[in-house]
């Protein structure tokens, strides 16, 4: 999620000026999320193999979507006449962006952020059909024996537990959000 | 040009060291007068375009006086700003502020040294009040205990209490008192010239006023060289030491005290700027003050006026009374001093007489705020 979050927002931060290549960013990240994610793992098994890297490669091209675009819409839609203001008083272009831009579009940001961490945490599950780690191995233990005693159960607690994960990291960028979004611009 | 206010510090140099710790408390918070600005031949073509937004244009603004560029809406003159803090590049031309070619300085340096204020206030919503107006000494690497102290000063001078507003966010004061913030965030590094656009135009007609007399009372002290952007001709005419009347393509029609514009305008162009009642605007250019009073007549009958309004005032006075005298008094209570008596043949006489179209004129008589308003 980290490596996600750190290449989204870099492409993001690269491209929000330029119409071009931040829809060429935008493009290429959705086209990663159509990609069927058993296919996806699957192509991944010939350059990497089966386990952890593969699935770690995977969930990073799926999370890149939501966190590129809300990163480049965030940016590209800070009120221009602070944008103006902040030129005035000769704010170079890198401190812009991170003294006002970035501010300013952080709760963009997060909630991309936020909307990837949901849909990999799902995504991650299937990471077990090529050796990856996690409670998707639960489930497809499961579904392999099913019909078996418990293989029911097995199958729940996975699915449950990964619900319960997923709430978990909701309730935590609810937190962050509130910890690192200032003040001033809170709804 | 008075040369006396004339400062010659480069807009790069680096602000005076520790003047704001060293300042007594109190103490007006000039301490950087106004610097020459010289736009020789400006030109700014955008590509794709035949005419020119801003066609040669050559101004020279005088340290310490208010220059306002008004013209109607895509006229250039905002680009002609613009282009004084390089937020705008010109083609070609010269730009000089206190003798310096600014074209050579770095852009970001330059735009620290030169304050500028902008219609919706500009403030980061994300900043408090005091993070706002700290920024550009910040930038300047003046010390954190200076910067604080800069901006308890400036807060004062705005007339917010910075125990109650250093800490709120913009989005906590009112529309008036974000433009006054926006005034001292621009002060903040105490620059030789300002650069407002429309500054004072979102707000209500009341607020503006008082924010359009606030200011003067505060350029009475700081004496900063302030080109100051408008399509408003009322307010050109009240905030301008000078009024610079643009045309299509920023082509200067005519630039003179606003006085001398009313009185004689150069051309079609400019006299339909100014509109109809040009003369009643003239009245409201003069003040009683300066004006010369008949005697104290033996009954004091008549209405009475304040030597601090202006002739156009005492015009409305006699319209309203009926009387064709009205007494000038200290006060309009009627308990003040009374100076003297004014008829409506003097203000007839006064309109007649009154010197037009010397650019000379004394550029420090700066007319009173309250003046017709």
């Amino acid at each position: 999620m980290a490596i996600a979050v750190i290449i989204g927002v870099g492409l993001g931060m690269l491209t929000y000026r330029h119409s071009l290549p931040s829809s060429l960013a935008t493009t290429t990240t959705s086209a990663f999320l159509t990609i069927p994610s058993i296919a996806l793992l699957g192509i991944l098994i010939g350059p990497l193999g089966l386990g952890t890297a593969n699935v770690l490669f995977a969930l990073v091209l799926y999370a890149l979507l939501p966190i590129t675009r809300n990163t480049i819409v965030g940016l590209a839609g800070v009120d221009s006449s602070i944008v103006d203001a902040g030129r005035g008083m000769g704010m170079s272009r890198a401190l812009l962006l991170w003294r006002v831009r970035v501010p300013l579009a952080w709760p963009v940001i997060l909630s991309g952020i936020r909307v990837s961490t949901q849909m990999i945490i799902g995504i991650a599950a299937i990471g077990a059909y090529v050796s990856g780690p996690g409670l998707g191995n639960e489930i497809f233990h499961g579904l392999a024996r099913f019909g078996a005693v418990n293989s029911l159960n097995q199958v729940l607690i996975g699915t449950g537990a990964i619900v319960i994960i997923a709430l978990l990291f909701d309730l935590a960028y609810v937190v962050i959000d509130r910890l690192t979004t200032s003040r001033g611009i809170r709804a | 040009m008075p040369d006396t206010v004339l400062n010659s510090r480069s807009p790069s140099d680096p602000t005076p060291p520790d003047s704001a710790t060293s300042l007594a408390p109190g103490a007006a918070p000039a301490r950087t007068g106004g610097a020459t600005i010289q736009l020789l031949d400006v030109t700014k073509r955008y590509p794709g375009q035949v005419a020119p937004a801003v066609d040669h244009i050559t101004l020279e603004i005088a340290a310490g006086e208010i220059v306002v560029l008004v013209g109607p809406s895509g006229c250039g003159k905002t680009t002609t700003m613009k282009m004084m803090n390089r937020l705008i590049e010109p083609t070609s031309g010269q730009i000089l502020i206190g003798g310096t070619d600014v074209l050579k300085l770095d852009a970001d340096e330059h735009r620290r040294n030169v304050g500028y204020v902008i219609q919706q206030t500009g403030l980061f919503p994300h900043m408090r009040i005091a993070e706002n107006i700290g920024l550009v000494p910040r930038m300047l690497g003046w010390s954190k205990r200076k910067t604080a102290d800069r901006v308890e000063e400036l807060l004062e001078v705005i007339g917010l209490p910075p125990g109650d507003y250093a800490r709120r966010y913009p989005r906590e004061l009112s529309g008036g008192e974000q433009q006054r913030v926006g005034v001292a965030r621009a002060l903040a590094a105490d620059p030789p010239v300002m650069l407002m656009d429309e500054p004072f135009g979102a707000t209500d007609p009341i607020t503006r006023d008082r924010l359009q007399n606030e200011f003067l009372r505060l350029q009475r002290e700081l004496g900063k060289t302030i080109v100051f952007v408008t399509h408003d001709f009322a307010e050109a005419l009240k905030m301008g030491d000078r009024i610079a009347v643009l045309g299509p393509h920023s082509i200067i029609e005519q630039y003179d005290t606003p006085k001398a514009i009313l009185a004689a305008p150069a051309n079609d162009y400019v006299s339909s700027f100014i509109g109809s009642g040009g003369q009643l605007k003239r009245l409201g250019l003069m003040r009683l003050r300066d004006a010369e009073l008949r005697p104290v007549p033996a009954h004091k009958h008549f209405p009475q006026i304040t030597i601090e309004a202006s002739l156009h005032d005492a015009l409305d006075l006699m319209l309203e009374s009926g009387q064709s005298k009205v007494l000038v008094a200290a006060d309009e209570s009627g308990e003040g001093e009374v100076f003297g008596a004014i008829r409506l043949d003097d203000l007839m006489a006064a309109i007649a007489d009154e010197p037009a179209g010397d650019p000379s004129d004394d550029p420090t008589a700066k007319l009173d705020p309250s003046a017709g308003s």
